[in-house]
């Protein structure tokens, strides 16, 4: 038998259900059948799972094993021709709307799944480039967003988050310029997301939900960002998963102003999943006023 | 599971080099499509093995275009390891000769010509295991390549153990399928992901059902059941639309014609079934027109082999019919790139046989054309008559002058459709009437015709008008007769010639006499 390389864990399947319930909310209020965009693997748990509320999948994959596996699992579960599959990298095909065998997207998705999307820093441009690609690709559409990316542990504060720390951390003081106590708690807040003792996820936790959060809003979004959870998946590797709903503003040439504000999402709690339970982590990070 | 096995190659043989490989695949299939057709055979070998053995309805063959692959599924008997593996064997075949419908062996590596890769994914029922066979032809094509550059040799199954992989994983224990992949299809080849084209063939050439549209389906099919007693076909889909036989509008009711072995008349060796065209002239699209063989229901060669094989005259008259021919006697057996049956003693005297079709085919054709004449007789005179009658009551001044072309025009309507009345089928009675109504009618307006010219003396008669001398009379009526019999088919051409002749004639002798 050849080494996995990927597997479905419980944790994950019960990360599935918060993301079913949000699915379902979006099949009822558009009131029709789903169109879905994701990465689903050999044994496409997540299209299995929501195949009633999808109309049509286009699936991304890299590896050719996994390609056969899927399009096996398309055929004996009856639902050849309601997917497509595209060959290649996603973070190319997000950029270029098409793979090398020129088997296109079809824009707009009402669900994109970005699963397994590499850990999120800014260095990687390509990354940022492929989810900006989709979101301007996605414009005028309202659609439900959600990513996973690997946690990658270290002790120390990567560069890229910190330059997005200090930028969150500044627009911050712009809300307190008469207010010096309230800057220093701020810095003093900042300062533990930035410090190297604290877990990467917290960091993780603030700068995915406020990358997508502006960067959606400078594209006509507004953004409502859900608690983001903590779990580790296959081969024990921890994981954040978000969900994010994206929703198409009044084409207005300035910025959407969602209904949360960047305080709000700096306090969201991390949800955390383990042993098939999901519940909110003990530990939080400290809150911010206002 | 496996009944017979059977080398085609032998043992000495193995050691062939590895090249001859690279010839076998690349040379069998210059059409790309029968690489296609190759794997959808041995799906089908799979699925009618399934269905020998279990009452399963949902049993079906799945095609996908996925570029830059095509997939063929089917979930027939599937393959346990020991058959997949023996897929790396090149001279094995389960299949024998006559018995399954990829006889040939190697037709099991024909993707290796056209894709990059070749993946066999497959899980026999019963088994909570699925096995996955990754032959890697771009690989395996290098090293040949190598390999004559260095003028080295190496054993053909050794050359094609090291580029292939044999893998198992876990499958639920009653699902059973087997998955081929053409994994990366070569530029060369990229016709094949020409989505209308594949349908196109496949719905030609594979043992797929008759379309439910196609009113004579259930007839046709009944009438093949009763004969051919391995008659099969199979649900196949191409990317989620499924695909069956092309067939064609305004078809007379089929009909059929058994080929009798020469020797023993008992026994049959084939089966046509046609429908006639029920228009004039031959059935439209002409690609679906005319006769196809049907070996095991997969097609052998197109509606010109048939047209060639079994038509020794009036080749033509084959289009105007579209319809099958199965072979039952299984000694015919086709070519490998199955464009014909191998050349054989049994396959002569077949198609030897078979002109019985062409016979009973081109005199269907010729009596059905000799009925559409005369219908086309009787109608033409219907309206003939009827306009000279409109004519004639009109006391259309024409008619003085052109008179003797309107003898004609009725002359020639009685005498056609007395001609033809008898091809007039018996049961047809309103054409028959027809027929009869328009000779009266007409034999009575060539009366009236007739005095209309006397009662206008001297002014219809251009031979009196142009006080012509008797020879000059004769000259006249010589070249009057020589067109009517010139256009006996055709009264209004001739009404033209004479109207013409008789200007010039006017003209010529007006001026002499002044
Ligand atoms: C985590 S799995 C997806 C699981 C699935 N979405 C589910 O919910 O069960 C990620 C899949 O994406 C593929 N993949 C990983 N990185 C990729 C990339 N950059 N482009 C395309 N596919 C990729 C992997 O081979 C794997 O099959």
């Amino acid at each position: 038998m050849l080494p996995k390389k990927y597997a479905t864990t419980d944790n994950k399947e019960r990360v599935r259900v918060e993301d079913t319930g949000l699915i379902k909310k979006e099949y009822v209020r558009k009131k029709r059948k789903l169109t879905y965009l994701g990465m689903p693997s050999g044994e496409m748990r997540d299209i299995l799972a929501w195949k009633d509320y999808f109309e049509k999948c286009t699936a991304v994959e890299i590896d050719d094993q996994m390609r056969n596996q899927l399009m096996l699992n398309v055929i004996n579960s009856g639902l050849n021709g309601k997917i497509s599959i595209l060959y290649g990298d996603i973070e190319k095909i997000l950029i270029k709307g098409s793979d090398e065998f020129n088997n296109k997207l079809q824009f707009p998705y009402d669900v994109v799944f970005l699963d397994c999307f590499g850990t999120i820093v800014y260095r990687e441009l390509q990354r940022v480039k492929a989810i900006t690609s989709l979101i301007e690709k996605q414009k005028g559409s309202d659609f439900l967003l959600l990513l996973t990316f690997n946690i990658r542990e270290r002790k120390y504060c990567d560069q890229s988050i910190g330059t997005v720390l200090n930028k969150i951390e500044k627009e911050l003081l712009g809300y307190y310029l008469q207010d010096d106590k309230a800057k220093l708690k701020i810095n003093k807040i900042m300062g533990w997301y930035k410090a190297d003792k604290t877990e990467e996820m917290y960091r993780q936790k603030i700068f995915g939900s406020y990358f997508i959060k502006t960067m959606a809003e400078e594209r006509g979004f507004k953004v409502h960002v859900y608690p983001p959870i903590f779990y580790l998946g296959f081969k024990g590797s921890p994981m954040i998963h978000f969900a994010f709903k994206l929703m198409s503003g009044t084409e207005s040439p300035t910025k959407e102003v969602s209904d949360q504000t960047i305080f709000n999402i700096i306090n969201l709690n991390i949800k955390e999943v383990s042993n098939g339970r999901v519940f909110v982590r003990k530990q939080q990070a400290p809150t911010v006023g206002m | 599971m496996l009944k017979k096995s059977k080398l085609i190659i032998k043992p000495k043989e193995e050691y062939a080099y590895g090249h001859i490989i690279k010839a076998l695949a690349g040379g069998l299939y210059p059409n790309k499509f029968h690489v296609i057709r190759e794997y959808i055979q041995n799906a089908f070998d799979a699925v009618i093995d399934w269905k020998s053995s279990k009452n399963d309805k949902n049993i079906a063959i799945t095609v996908s275009i996925q570029k830059p692959s095509i997939f063929i599924h089917d979930n027939g008997t599937g393959m346990d390891r020991h058959t997949l593996n023996e897929y790396r064997k090149v001279g094995f075949s389960k299949k024998i000769i006559g018995e399954s419908v990829g006889f040939r062996g190697i037709g099991k590596l024909a993707g290796i010509s056209i894709a990059k890769k070749l993946i066999v994914t497959t899980s026999p029922f019963g088994t909570a295991e699925k096995y996955t066979l990754v032959f890697d032809a771009e690989a395996m094509l290098k090293d040949i390549d190598e390999l004559k550059k260095k003028r080295a040799n190496i054993p053909l199954n050794t050359l094609i153990e090291k580029h292939t992989k044999l893998s198992s994983d876990i499958e639920e224990k009653d699902k059973h399928y087997t998955m081929v992949e053409l994994h990366e299809i070569k530029s060369d080849s990229k016709i094949l992901f020409d989505k209308a084209k594949l349908i196109d063939y496949i719905s030609k050439n594979a043992p797929v059902p008759f379309d439910p549209n196609f009113s004579h389906a259930k007839d046709i099919e009944d009438g093949i059941k009763k004969f051919v007693n391995d008659y099969g076909c199979v649900d196949l889909s191409v990317d989620a639309q499924k695909i069956y036989k092309p067939f064609a509008q305004n078809l007379k009711a089929p009909q059929l014609i058994v080929v009798p072995d020469s020797k023993d008349k008992k026994k049959f060796i084939a089966l046509c079934w046609y429908c006639e065209h029920q228009d004039k002239g031959q059935v439209k699209p002409i690609e679906i027109s005319g006769l196809v063989y049907r070996y095991k229901n997969f097609a052998v060669g197109d509606n010109y082999l048939t047209r060639t094989t079994i038509w020794n005259t009036s080749s033509h008259l084959a289009f105007y019919f579209i319809g099958e021919v199965y072979i039952i006697d299984t000694s015919i057996v086709p070519t490998s790139q199955r464009d014909d049956f191998e050349q054989s003693a049994n396959r002569d005297k077949f198609y030897k046989a078979a002109e019985i079709i062409s016979n009973q085919l081109n005199v269907v054709a010729r009596e059905s054309s000799d009925v559409r004449r005369a219908e086309e007789y009787v109608q033409r005179g219907v309206e003939v008559i009827s306009s000279i009658d409109t004519d004639v009551k009109r006391k259309e001044p024409s008619l003085k002058v052109l008179g003797v072309q309107k003898i004609a025009e009725i002359v020639n309507v009685i005498d056609n459709i007395e001609k033809r009345k008898k091809n007039i089928p018996k049961e047809d009675k309103k054409t028959k009437l027809l027929a009869n109504q328009v000779v009266k009618k007409a034999k009575k307006l060539l009366k009236e015709v007739e005095d209309a010219g006397k009662s206008e003396k001297g002014e219809f008669d251009i031979v009196k008008k142009l006080k012509l001398e008797s020879q000059a009379e004769q000259v006249y009526t010589t070249a009057v007769r020589t067109l009517k019999d010139f256009f006996v088919e055709n009264p209004e051409d001739l009404e033209k010639a004479l109207k013409a002749f008789h200007q010039n004639l006017t003209k010529v002798f007006s001026k002499k006499t002044e």
